[in-house]
């Protein structure tokens, strides 16, 4: 008896004790929520930690390029001027010598220059610039002038042994600024026929801008242009020559591409195909710009001077300027440079603009390859615009074969679905695709993803065992109670009534943790399908926009077959009607 | 400077070369009944009705007339719709055959199709070296194997 009363005491002090292990759990049970509402907390910091890290990363990326970019530019900068430097330091006095040839013809036109004058200047600068062409030439024009035919004699025969072909060319459109006519063709044929059109200087073109500009008199003119058209047929049917003019014309336009919009954001990140979509719709924009190329080529009259004596001078002007041999390499090097500047410094960029004008810089040239210069390079292969013109109409063909190339590789290039990724999901699209179908497909995914999470929401470990102890206690606390062993029982009872508690809340947990998988199950779909409808609008917009550029291929073909270069030759100020 | 022994070289060896010249031709536009016959390739709308030795021999005659090469087949977009994406003419047995998509095209072909699929050309011409793209209006596009 005495020990059911201390029991009924220690009852009281249990069910206390008890009501204190339920408040507990309460609060551990409420701290658990806050611990998973924190842990989830974490786990988003995380997630955009790792976002920002690869923000981090690729902005660290672009300030490493840049920089090197910069570095490329100011280098190429400050080259850019030791070139010039070392190009005036070596070349400096045939300047002179250069400013003095059309300065020469000029004061004799007006005829306020004595001719003592000339003649003390030109033979000084003879001294001074050994092996150079132009200087005996002068000397030659100023004893022509004074009329010592055996000093000129010499002088000429030195000028054309140091450079035979430029030397003709100068004394042929000296006289012909005179409007000697008649000698200009000698001097001219004379030149025409030592050519080989597969092996042209580079100072051939002074003949194409003398012909394009109609400065050559009545002779010459009929005389180089059926030349010209003899090589041009004649080289035309060479397909080697003809598929390198093809080949450089493509190379050229592929050049033109533009970048594309930056408005394309969520084809990028989604797509593994993009590179191939990016490069398609950039290759396309080609035949566009080159229209454009062409059109402003073709805009408005040339520039031309109404003086015979203007435009002889221009071209005299290119021809002791521009084709010094010598020179040459420096001037490589300079255009490289300025390919440099102009790609802001990209090296990439500036070694394909070189590749495309390799042929621009080699000494001697086919007489196709010297039309393309100068339809390509216009002023830097020392064409004038209407030369430029000129042999843009007669390289027409091999510009619309090299647009049609581009055209067509383009064309293959188009990839035959483009993938798109998302969350762990890959989905294709190509021409049956349905947006519904994609969206569905992935909606499937994350819901079949958030199922399988919340599936795996389970009693934890210790709360399983606690309630399979508690059993256990319950069990023994029986057999103790029928074996007489009261207080045992109790003790065990009371054991088993917390284990039993811990795991009803363990388990009282459960719905709420399955709730916010559920939830943001749903977040990640609504967002997941947002980008991918984003993405697929982006690529409907990509597909347009493909579709406009590549049919301006078309709008590029039929203007430039509409060019035929006998347009373009300008007839001699002393030749027009009335003249 | 120039000599004129060289050129005459130069010239020689260009009249020699009559190769080379063959594959110049082929860049020519195509006539406006080859152009019609290509189109006839498809334009029954069925398998089988059409004319197949007619057709071969507008192509032999549009290449022997002018060309020295006869392509080994040409291959352009299937109007039937799906499955079947192109069809190809082999001019060696003279056949029409349609192919569904992803079925691979035989000898050599099947470098024509992504070009074949586009309506930018009326038909691909494949020769051994090199691929001819035919334009609805007759003109031409070479392309070397490697492109």
């Amino acid at each position: 008896m005495n020990t059911t009363n201390v029991s009924v005491t220690d009852l009281s002090k249990v069910v206390s004790t008890l009501n204190q292990v339920t408040r507990n759990q309460q609060a551990l049970g409420d701290q658990q929520v806050v611990l998973h509402d924190a842990m989830s907390t974490v786990q988003r910091n995380q997630d955009s930690t790792q976002q920002e890290l690869l923000g981090l990363k690729a902005q660290f990326v672009e300030y490493v390029r840049r920089d090197e970019l910069r570095q490329n530019l100011q280098l190429a900068q400050v080259q850019i001027l030791e070139v010039r430097g070392e190009l005036n330091d070596k070349f400096g006095k045939f300047a002179e010598v250069r400013e003095l040839a059309t300065g020469t013809l000029q004061a004799l036109d007006a005829g306020i220059v004595s001719q003592g004058a000339i003649r003390d200047l030109s033979e000084e600068l003879m001294l001074r610039t050994p092996g150079y062409w132009l200087t005996p030439a002068l000397i030659a024009i100023a004893a022509w002038i004074r009329d010592e035919p055996e000093l000129a004699t010499k002088a000429i025969g030195e000028a054309l042994r140091r450079d035979n072909d430029k030397a003709s060319l100068f004394f042929a459109l000296v006289l012909r600024r005179h409007q000697r006519d008649r000698a200009t063709a000698a001097w001219v044929r004379q030149y025409a026929a030592r050519q080989d059109p597969a092996k042209l200087s580079r100072e051939f073109v002074v003949v194409l801008d003398a012909v394009s500009t109609g400065t050559f008199g009545r002779e010459a003119k009929p005389m180089l242009l059926e030349q010209m058209s003899e090589w041009y047929g004649r080289l035309s049917q060479e397909q080697d020559t003809v598929d390198r003019q093809v080949d450089r014309w493509a190379k050229m336009l592929d050049t033109m591409r533009r970048p594309v919009d930056p408005r394309y954001q969520l084809l990028p990140v989604l797509s593994p195909t993009w590179p191939q979509l990016k490069d398609m719709l950039e290759g396309a924009t080609v035949h566009g710009a080159a229209e454009e190329m062409l059109r402003a080529t073709f805009d408005g009259p040339v520039p031309q001077s109404q003086d015979l004596h203007a435009r002889v001078d221009n071209i005299l002007d290119g021809l002791v300027r521009d084709f010094d041999a010598e020179e040459a390499p420096y001037r490589k090097k300079e255009a490289w440079l300025q390919a440099v500047v102009n790609a802001n410094g990209d090296h990439d960029v500036a070694n394909k603009v070189m590749t495309a004008e390799d042929p621009l810089h080699e000494q001697t040239v086919d007489f196709l390859t010297l039309l393309s210069n100068a339809a390509l390079h216009g002023d830097r292969a020392g064409a004038s615009p209407g030369t430029q013109r000129f042999t843009l109409a007669l390289a027409r063909d091999w510009l619309v074969q090299g647009a049609g190339r581009l055209e067509a590789g383009n064309i293959a290039s188009m990839p035959a679905r483009v993938e798109l990724r998302a969350e762990g999901w890959t989905g294709w699209v190509d021409g049956a695709t349905d947006e519904q179908q994609l969206v569905g497909s992935l909606s499937e995914h994350i819901d079949r993803e958030t199922a399988k999470a919340v599936s795996e929401v389970r009693m934890s470990g210790a709360a399983q065992a606690a309630s399979v102890f508690g059993g256990l206690a319950l069990l023994v606390a029986f057999f103790s109670a029928v074996g007489g062993a009261g207080g045992f029982a109790l003790f065990l009872l009371f054991v088993a009534a917390a284990l039993g508690m811990w795991a009803a809340f363990d388990l009282r947990a459960l719905p709420a943790r399955r709730a916010e998988i559920r939830r943001k199950g749903d977040q990640r779909r609504v967002a997941a399908v947002v980008r991918l409808r984003g993405a697929v609008a982006e690529l409907v917009d990509l597909r347009g926009e493909w579709q406009r550029e590549i049919a301006k291929a078309q709008s590029l073909r039929t203007f430039a077959e509409g060019l035929t270069a006998t347009a373009f030759v300008a007839t001699a100020p002393d030749q027009l009607r009335g003249a | 400077m120039n000599n004129r022994s060289d050129s005459a070289a130069r010239i020689g060896r260009t009249t020699g070369s009559t190769a080379r010249a063959g594959t110049k031709v082929l860049a020519e536009r195509r006539s406006a009944r080859y152009l019609r016959s290509l189109q006839g390739l498809d334009a029954s709308g069925k398998v089988g009705t059409v004319d197949v030795s007619e057709l071969v021999d507008a192509v032999h005659r549009e290449f022997a007339d002018k060309f020295c090469a006869t392509p080994l087949g040409i291959v352009s977009r299937c109007y039937l719709g799906a499955p079947y994406e192109v069809h190809t003419l082999a001019m060696d047995g003279s056949i029409i055959s349609h192919y569904r998509t992803g079925e691979p095209l035989p000898h050599g072909m099947d470098r024509a199709r992504s070009l074949a699929e586009s309506d930018h050309y009326l038909a691909i011409e494949v020769y051994p070296d090199r691929l001819v793209c035919v334009r609805p209006d007759g003109s031409t596009v070479l392309l070397e194997n490697d492109q």
